[in-house]
């Protein structure tokens, strides 16, 4: 749901269909459960709230360590979102269902040590990953971020395959910011070595580093 | 605690305010006791969903309606709320912190009492730093600070459970970067630590 994938403040998000209770997409950085987390508890409450005549579900907010997660039916699905644990459920409901925010977006200019690493990754994922295998290297690159992004991933996304940063940063943040997308970098060479060897590895990294240039 | 403190909340504006436990007893105010089988149920309901989900802790839980809502802090085997109906002028910020203290005044909950908490000393974690280091190398550093946040770890209040929590984390974030078996067996190890 591409709606979902340039709000800033999302971390990960699953949707999942009212009708049958089925995962239909997960997307995002998140190390928790979502998928399970929405189907579960999206399910839970439709009993919970028909017993105790809260009426029809406007939304469910669960926390847990430092995020939250919202939960709210979306024409014919639930959508839950991860987002801080200190943001406000109901803003990013908001957001979601005036679906005015792609318009609303304001522009910002990334500092250079920033949009160098993000440039550096975008092109290591598309070094590795090519054409065929892009979904996979996708997928490497989420769980990069969600074990070492830390501060990132409130701010980023994955927008048609490429990482993008969906909100300025914070200022005070930036150098902690760059550290962590360099810890993602070497993570991703780390699995290129792994998937295809150190002397084809360094081949593709060579070539990021002529595009770079 | 009895239905006499729980009215006492409820003057202070805590609306319909239960503590259930996962055996089934429930406290419930007196304008809640027309729907305390559906409270129960309700309870019911949450301890099996979290039972399913496994291995996260979650701690709160919002459950709103078009009409009336309920929040819910869940307490190792106790859940406290209220149940409100939505008003111009409801605060669920304030609505929580009568929920804390409803918490603290109520004392832990029956099966903590019977847990023993250990408290570890800050050794424990330079431990895990250095364990940590040696399977990580400069991954090490960043995946531990994220996961003393994302776990809400405190450093100078660390217990045991709170340590098993952390190093479950720790192994599965591991395991991404020096793949599953590497991963246990860096939490094997981590869990030696603890014994």
């Amino acid at each position: 749901m591409e709606l979902l994938d340039n709000i800033p403040g999302i971390i990960g998000y699953a949707l999942i269909k009212i009708e049958d209770g089925s995962v239909e997409e997960i997307k995002g950085s998140s190390n928790s459960p979502i998928g399970d987390l929405v189907a579960y508890f999206s399910s839970a409450s439709e009993a919970i709230t028909n017993n105790l005549s809260l009426g029809g579900v406007s939304y469910l907010s669960l926390t847990y360590g430092a995020n939250r997660l919202v939960i709210f039916p979306f024409e014919s699905r639930y959508i839950g979102i991860e987002i801080e644990r200190d943001r406000a459920p109901l803003e990013f409901i908001e957001q979601v269902r005036s679906q005015m925010v792609i318009a609303a977006k304001p522009k910002f200019e990334l500092p250079r040590s920033i949009s160098s690493k993000v440039e550096q990754i975008n092109l290591l994922v598309d070094e590795f990953g090519g054409q065929e295998n892009k979904d996979h290297w996708i997928e490497f690159l989420n769980q990069g971020l969600g074990i070492l992004g830390g501060d990132i991933l409130p701010y980023i996304g994955i927008v048609e395959a490429k990482l993008v940063f969906k909100d300025k940063p914070p200022d005070d943040k930036i150098d902690n910011f760059v550290q962590g997308l360099r810890s993602v970098i070497d993570f991703l060479v780390k699995k290129g070595v792994l998937e295809m060897g150190s002397s084809q590895a360094r081949v593709k990294v060579q070539a990021v580093i002529e595009r770079m240039k | 605690m009895d239905q006499v403190a729980l009215k006492n909340f409820e003057e202070k504006g805590l609306p319909c305010p239960f503590i259930i436990l996962q055996s089934g007893v429930i406290v419930v105010s007196q304008t809640g006791e027309t729907i305390k089988n559906e409270l129960t149920q309700m309870a019911t309901i949450i301890f099996e969903t979290i039972n399913a989900i496994g291995h996260i802790k979650i701690d709160t839980i919002e459950i709103v309606g078009d009409k009336k809502g309920a929040i819910i802090t869940v307490d190792d085997e106790r859940l406290l709320g209220c149940l409100f109906e939505w008003t111009e002028d409801l605060s669920l910020d304030k609505l929580y912190a009568l929920l804390g203290e409803l918490k603290d005044q109520s004392g832990v909950a029956p099966t903590a009492k019977e847990k023993v908490m250990v408290k570890l000393t800050g050794e424990v974690l330079e431990e895990i730093k250095a364990i940590l280091k040696e399977y990580l190398g400069d991954f090490a550093e960043r995946i531990y600070q994220n996961q003393i946040k994302t776990q809400r770890i405190k450093t100078d209040e660390f217990y045991e459970e709170d340590a098993r929590r952390f190093i479950l984390a720790l192994g599965k974030a591991a395991g991404m970067i020096i793949g599953p078996s590497k991963g246990s067996e860096l939490t094997n190890k981590l869990y030696k630590i603890l014994k």
